[in-house]
């Protein structure tokens, strides 16, 4: 290329530096949580441990392993994120394709009718009130029933039906295809790509979700993953508020590492699972770009 | 031109007939495929709604909705009279300071990152940059006590060690500063995944652009400047836009798990406060009414943003 091209080593070097603290920065908290999590707890009492642990010990991890509570929040933190996802990429994939239709009677109508949720809503308050009266709080469906569609979801896989080349699915048509098996066998296989995307993100919103759980199903029966650590995470925190220091010298062990060491259990799965499903997410984001 | 293409068009015959009845046929199977998600959109969205009429009555829940004595405005004088504006300030700190600070860094990463030659570098820090969006509120709140608890949290340690304090800092017991670490843990969460929008942007310029501008001697920052910048100037437009209009989002999740007795003065939004005075204290027309408010001044942003989207950019944002 042209003479010029070569960058300023200097400004090189600078641009190397800040990007590699950044990235530092956003990763090096993870690293500590598992330093702290395999630290001996009696030992985190005289302070945290930063790049290696002090004592290493899996006595935090144990106490999580024999809790009564863990084997029945990982399944149904597992059953919520399956059950919500297949249910949400049925919903949002199936909704999307009769938006998409060009001349449905009726389209700009149905358009409207979703769009406008997304503008609009009635709160939480409300929400409480109807999701009683439907009989789902405190019962396992409120996470998934709610998440049958997601406007923003459906968005994004309608305008990716919408950028399919038309004529494939004009010649099953010539060839006897009604619209719905147009929609099983042309435009589901062709739409794989979008339809992973949204299966990631909502996989990985319902993995993470904990709010609906706190606030809509807050029984014992049904704490997930998520609501266990939250659970952890106030109770030492009213410790804190109440003796000054939950980390004071009167406590036996500090309840700290087994905090550190479920939140590695919650987060385990995501850091698994992120090589597989980063190229999706980003497709994902980007399809949702082109339509703006 | 036009009477060209005006035949064309009348050439091609249309696959199947225009005419309603014939389409109302064709499309039956779509329709029924179409009611799981009206029923969604009846059951989980508008009733909710509906239900927002209790923000203007006594609601009672043995009454219902409909039931319960109208008394129009009670709620929301109630509201103004008291908290609200605490409410609103707190809001819109949170939200204009995420904004403000939030908003360049996205842009930024993803113009220092793509600038960086070696693919591997660059692949691999990209990736690691979104890995914080991944983890739940949950998980960034059990992180941030191993950093800013007090006594024992990393910053705590260093400042007692570097002479800057004497005694600890309450990172997490303090309003004001509460409110600074909702911002960082925010940035902290946001800055790499925001930043993949620019990242395609960025990949969509056109390269020729780069080429003429190098062989005409500009560096690496001049092309920056005034290549790259420009060319992103409508995704950061619509970016920016889209953000003003969600400005009443201040957060819910990460107050609800991060927030404690000594802070909520500070940390206390409109979506906290609905829940924490309406659900939690079953004031339910009174939380109603405060969610009344948000909703209602959430769409007209929404619309006026969309429409200025419209108006500087030519792209509004669902259409």
């Amino acid at each position: 290329m042209a003479v010029n091209d070569r960058p300023n080593p200097i400004a090189q070097m600078l641009r190397y530096t800040i990007v590699a603290i950044l990235t530092f920065i956003f990763v090096f908290p993870f690293y500590v949580v598992v330093v702290i999590a395999f630290n001996d707890p009696i030992d985190l009492m005289n302070g945290y441990p930063l790049f290696w642990p002090n004592i290493f010990s899996t006595a935090n991890f144990n106490t999580i392993f024999h809790s009564a509570v863990l084997p029945r929040a990982a399944f149904l933190s597992v059953s919520r994120t399956v059950l919500g996802t297949i249910v949400s990429v049925v919903g949002c994939g199936m909704t999307a394709y009769c938006l998409s239709r060009e001349d449905l009677p009726g389209k700009k109508f149905f358009n409207n009718f979703f769009l406008f949720v997304m503008f609009f809503g009635g709160g939480l308050i409300p929400t409480y009130i109807m999701l009683n009266k439907y009989g789902l709080i405190n019962n396992f469906l409120v996470f998934i029933l709610p998440a049958f569609v997601n406007v923003y979801y459906m968005l994004i896989i309608k305008s990716y039906y919408v950028g399919l080349p038309k004529s494939v699915e004009e010649a099953a048509i010539i060839d006897g295809c009604g619209e719905i098996s147009v929609f099983f066998r042309i435009v589901i296989p062709m739409a794989v790509p979008v339809l992973a995307a949204i299966a990631v993100y909502s996989a990985v919103g319902q993995w993470n979700s904990w709010w609906d759980n706190y606030i809509w199903a807050n029984k014992q029966s049904l704490c997930t993953l998520q609501l266990l650590l939250v659970r952890l995470i106030k109770e030492a925190d009213t410790t804190t508020l109440m003796s000054g220091s939950a980390f004071s010298s009167t406590t036996q062990t500090s309840p700290f590492g087994v905090r550190m060491a479920a939140t590695v259990i919650v987060t385990f799965p995501i850091l698994i699972a992120y090589p597989f499903f980063q190229k999706y997410f980003i497709s994902g984001i980007t399809i949702g770009a082109v339509k703006g | 031109m036009d009477s060209k293409q005006e035949i064309i068009r009348k050439e091609k015959k249309p696959l199947f007939s225009k005419h309603l009845k014939f389409r109302l046929k064709r499309y039956t199977g779509i329709y029924i495929m179409l009611i799981p998600g009206i029923i969604w959109a009846l059951a989980f969205c508008y009733a909710p709604m509906y239900g927002l009429l209790i923000a203007f009555k006594d609601y009672s829940p043995s009454a219902g909705v409909w039931g319960s004595p109208w008394v129009g405005l009670k709620h929301f004088k109630a509201l103004f009279e008291s908290d609200f504006w605490k409410i609103m300030r707190n809001t819109l700190l949170i939200s204009v300071s995420n904004l403000v600070l939030g908003f360049p860094l996205p842009i930024m990463f993803a113009i220092l990152i793509t600038g960086i030659k070696n693919t591997v570098f660059r692949k691999v820090t990209q990736t690691l940059s979104y890995v914080p969006h991944f983890v739940s509120w949950v998980v960034v709140s059990s992180i941030c006590y191993v950093f800013f608890a007090p006594q024992v949290g990393f910053l705590n340690v260093a400042l007692r060690n570097l002479g800057i304090i004497e005694t600890s800092v309450g990172f997490l017991e303090n309003g004001p500063m509460f409110v600074v670490m909702m911002i960082l843990t925010n940035i902290w969460k946001g800055t790499g995944w925001s930043a993949i929008i620019y990242f395609a942007a960025i990949a969509g310029v056109d390269a020729e652009l780069y080429e003429a501008a190098t062989i005409d001697g500009a560096r690496q920052f001049q092309r920056t400047i005034y290549i790259t910048i420009p060319s992103i100037m409508p995704t950061v437009v619509i970016m920016l836009i889209l953000q003003i209009s969600s400005i009443l989002n201040a957060g819910f999740e990460q107050q609800m798990v991060m927030a404690n007795d000594l802070v909520w003065e500070w940390a206390d939004v409109l979506d906290t406060y609905a829940y924490r005075y309406g659900l939690k204290l079953l004031r339910y027309s009174y939380g109603s009414a405060v969610g009344f408010f948000k909703s209602t001044v959430a769409c007209i942003l929404l619309f006026f943003s969309n429409w200025l989207s419209r108006k500087v950019t030519g792209y509004g944002l669902y259409s």
